[in-house]
Order: structure tokens, then C-alpha cells, then sequence
């Protein structure tokens, strides 16, 4: 059985790994290979390197970079921001992603999925939609959130799949960094529409937002300031998911499936006897 | 000297980070001379069939191959495509021809509610027999695959490792005959466990025990 992936995204702004909110601020996070690591090491399933400024330059170029990033990763490592052509592409795969995302352009220009479909296999292609909820209708949104696009959510998603995409990540920019939780509504149409993987982002806060998506049938569930800011972030989410029973890979050295989570769902402080107890453990290092 | 082919295609670097996260140095290379020399060759692979095999018969590394792998036994491992390429033929895009170093046929998985195409994330597979390749590998590690075509068709003894997608659909995942291994998922990016699969190759090719 395939276990929903759990993804974790990685926002670049020159160089600079940054935290999103809304599509409109962004803060610094850090060195992105740095981020890139900890993810590996915690197990997350797959990462997802967006260059957020690549639309808005002459041409990307995340993949002059991205072979720094990931030299020490094991995690299947997705890429986009400004995918304009094959040759953008391409340079991604050849540079060490495993899948490239391409947002705005392939909307606009859908005979850029078929293209990359065609060289690299549909697997690889992965269509990015950026949605704004206007009532009790999404609008679909290109170049960072900047611009509304004329094709509806249905047309846009529908394109895709004839034109051979392979995945499709909904990204809800009216969660992007809320906290909220996730548009569960909006993942379900997605879900209902076409019959390749779909993976949902925005809004995740907590680890109960996970279990409540889990139940939209989405592949994946991607977060990004979610795992960013606390140690150990994807390990602690999937051990809260596995002792409440969901089916999540979770075979990394360390685990907290023996942990108690306390108040927001936030791992609870062990008592004073059994960290003396720990004080003369030897844990020894995984040798491969 | 491990060699990883170089088949103008796919996410190459990945296979070479991972082995030298191992300590093994790699070389990627289409120099024929570079890999006649090799003590095992990796063919790794994203991307179609029909292209991947048509670059290599343009790169005459299809001739190679046999000479090196089936009349020389150099060790070899084939990954996703890679893999894929070790069979009779496959019908993406249109039916084409493959290596033919194993019998078996390459097919798209049939789209249904509860397994959609591609085949992609973490999959756990069931092992119907130890291969040098699987020795120490929790049996209930799961692998990373990314694929909308899978093997098919094979020979019992030549099959290692399947695994059920959906309902009803059965695919074959590891094969191994003799010095030849394949696997449709990517030990590269299958962090630790991906790690003791690609170990026990290299312990393989250089008779380390």
C-alpha cells in the first residue's frame, strides 16, 4: 500500500530559503541546503524546491544552484519556479531534481507539459495551481499570486491531464501561512476531477490539520513554515500520525511514537526520573 | 571502479551523491572503453522508453552492454528505466524493442479509483526470494517509486520482489538473474534503506562479504 506522502516545500528567494505568508511577506529562513538536510535526516517523503521569484526573472535559474543543495539528499526532490521551456526542464532533471513543477506557464501555455512529458515521462511533470477562494468560487492565480488567469480551476486542471501531466500540488493562497488548516473542500474537488496524484498545500498549523486532509484522498500533503521552525518537526508530525492510527512511512532511526503529545499537539517534556535514566544511555551511531 | 552510464537522460547525479555518501567512488561515463573497465555498471534512468533505448543504440552502448554484462558477467544494476530497458520490449508511447538480457514485457498500469497513475511515493513490496541485493533489508522497508509503466510477464525465478497496486494490479518491483539486478524503485532516494540496498550491490560487485 502507498502511504500519503507527507511534503515539505522549500521557498527560495535568491538564494535565501524564506518563509511565505499570503504570497505577499516573506522572512528568512536560511541556508536552503541546510533546510534540505533536515528534512532528509527527519524523513520527510519528498521536497519541493520552488525558486518564488523565478516567473519575474529574464530566466530561471534555480538550477545553477540546486546541486548544492541537495548533494547529501535521499529524498526525492521535486523543483520549478519560472519553468518557461523543455530547456528549463532539462537543466532541472540534469541538475538533480527528480520531477519538475512548473506553475503560470503551463497554464498559459499547456504544449510545455506535453513536451516534458513526452522526453522525461509524464512522472515527471508535476502542474502547480495557485488558487484564491472569491466567494464560493476559486479563481485560479499565476506568477506568484499576481495575476488572474482566464481559464477556470476545472478548465486549468482538465488541460492538464490531457496534455500528460503527471501531479498536480493545489496550493490555497488565502491559507498560504495562516495556520488555518487546510481547504479540505478545494482538495476534494480537485480529487474528484482526475485520477493522477494530487498533493495539498496551505494552511497547515498543526499536526491535527494532517490528520483532518488525510481524509480528502489527496497523495500528498505538503507544508513548508509548518516544518521549519521546530526541531525534529517531520519526525514528531508522522509519529502523531502513526499512534493515531494513519498509515504514514515512519522508518527513521529515531521516532516519537512513544512520546506524549500535550497541549497544540506539541511533544510533552519527560519527567525528571527518566531523563536521569537517559544521562548514561549510549545511543550508537546508524552505520549503513 | 563503479561506473554509472551516462545515457543523456535522467537525474544521474543523485545515484553518484548517494554512492558517495557510502564512501564508493562512482564515474559517470558513455566512454565504451571506461565502461568495458568497470567492475559494476549502474544504469539509472528517468525518462521514456523509446528514447532512452534509442540513445543508447545510437551510442552503440546497447552492443556494449551485452558484450560487457551477459559475455563478461561485469556486475550490473539497472534502476526504474534501467530496469525497465533489461526486458524484451515496452509499449510506451509505441512498442519498442529492449536489451532483452531478461524475459518480460513493459506495461502501463491500468488507471482505477484506488490506484492512480503514475505510481508515485513510498511503497512497501513483498521479497519471494534473498538476492545478495536484499540480504539485511528490513523486509518491511519501503521504497520510493515514481513510474506509469511497470514489468510484467516475467519469469518466476527471474523475479525477486512484487508488490500489489490497487485491487488487483501486480507488478513486478526486483528482478535478479546471475550478475544482473534491476529495480523499479530508487534506492537513491529511498534515504537508509535505499542506502543498505545500493551497499549490498557494491559488497557484490567487489566480492566484499
Amino acid at each position: 500500500m502507498l502511504t500519503t506522502r507527507i511534503i515539505g516545500v522549500i521557498n527560495i528567494l535568491n538564494d535565501i530559503a524564506v518563509q511565505s505568508i499570503n504570497f505577499t511577506h516573506y522572512l528568512p529562513i536560511g541556508n536552503p541546503k541546510i533546510a534540505v538536510d533536515y528534512f532528509d535526516k527527519w524523513g520527510i517523503d519528498e521536497i519541493v524546491i520552488l525558486d518564488i521569484n523565478g516567473s519575474n526573472k529574464e530566466s530561471s535559474d534555480l538550477h545553477h544552484h540546486l546541486p548544492k543543495y541537495i548533494i547529501d539528499c535521499q529524498t526525492p526532490v521535486a523543483a520549478g519556479g519560472g519553468v518557461r521551456n523543455l530547456f528549463d526542464i532539462e537543466n532541472l532533471i540534469r541538475n538533480g531534481a527528480d520531477k519538475v513543477v512548473i506553475n503560470s506557464n503551463a497554464h498559459i501555455n499547456p504544449k510545455i507539459i506535453e513536451q516534458g512529458s513526452k522526453e522525461f515521462g509524464e512522472q515527471a511533470i508535476i502542474i502547480s495551481i495557485d488558487v484564491r477562494k472569491e466567494g464560493n468560487e476559486y479563481i485560479v492565480f499565476g506568477n506568484s499570486g499576481l495575476n488572474r488567469l482566464d481559464l477556470s480551476l476545472e478548465e486549468i486542471i482538465l488541460q492538464a491531464q490531457d496534455f500528460g501531466a503527471g501531479e498536480i500540488i493545489i496550493n490555497s493562497i488565502d491559507r498560504d501561512g495562516s495556520k488555518k488548516g487546510f481547504d479540505i473542500k478545494l482538495f476534494k474537488l480537485v480529487k474528484n476531477l482526475v485520477s493522477m496524484p494530487i498533493i495539498g498545500i496551505g494552511g497547515a498549523g498543526e499536526p491535527g490539520h494532517f490528520v483532518d486532509a488525510l481524509s480528502s484522498g489527496t497523495s500528498g500533503l505538503a507544508a513548508g513554515n509548518f516544518f521549519h521552525f521546530t526541531e525534529h518537526s517531520v519526525l514528531m508530525l508522522k509519529s502523531y500520525l502513526v499512534k493515531n492510527h494513519h498509515d504514514i512511512r515512519l522508518d527513521t532511526h529515531a521516532d516519537y511514537t512513544n512520546a506524549e503529545f500535550g497541549l497544540n499537539n506539541r511533544l510533552s517534556s519527560l519527567s525528571d526520573k527518566e531523563l536521569e535514566s537517559l544521562r548514561f544511555d549510549y545511543i550508537p551511531q546508524e552505520k549503513i | 571502479m563503479i561506473v554509472i552510464i551516462d545515457n543523456g537522460m535522467g537525474n544521474i547525479q543523485s545515484v553518484s551523491n548517494a554512492l558517495s555518501k557510502l564512501g564508493v567512488k562512482s564515474y559517470i561515463s558513455n566512454n565504451p572503453s571506461t565502461i568495458e573497465r568497470a567492475t559494476a555498471i549502474i544504469l539509472p534512468g528517468v525518462g521514456a522508453f523509446p528514447i532512452a533505448m534509442e540513445n543508447l543504440k545510437n551510442s552503440s552502448l546497447d552492443k556494449l552492454l551485452k558484450k560487457t554484462v551477459l559475455e563478461n558477467k561485469t556486475p550490473f544494476l539497472g534502476i526504474c528505466l534501467g530496469m525497465q530497458l533489461l526486458f524484451d520490449e515496452s509499449e510506451e508511447q509505441s512498442r519498442t524493442k529492449g536489451l532483452c538480457f531478461i524475459k518480460g514485457k513493459v506495461k502501463r498500469i491500468p488507471d482505477s479509483v484506488d490506484s492512480p497513475v503514475p505510481h508515485v511515493g513510498w511503497d512497501s513490496l513483498i521479497f519471494n526470494k534473498e538476492t545478495p541485493i536484499s540480504i539485511n533489508v528490513d523486509k518491511k522497508s519501503r521504497f520510493y517509486y515514481d513510474h506509469s509503466y511497470f514489468v510484467s510477464d516475467v519469469e518466476e525465478a527471474d523475479e525477486f520482489a512484487s508488490l500489489s497496486y490497487g485491487h488487483e494490479q501486480k507488478m513486478c518491483v526486483g528482478v535478479s538473474k546471475g550478475n544482473i539486478f534491476g529495480v523499479q524503485f530508487h534506492p537513491e532516494k529511498s534515504q537508509r534503506n535505499g542506502l543498505r540496498l545500493l551497499r549490498n550491490f557494491i559488497n557484490y560487485a567487489f566480492k566484499i562479504t
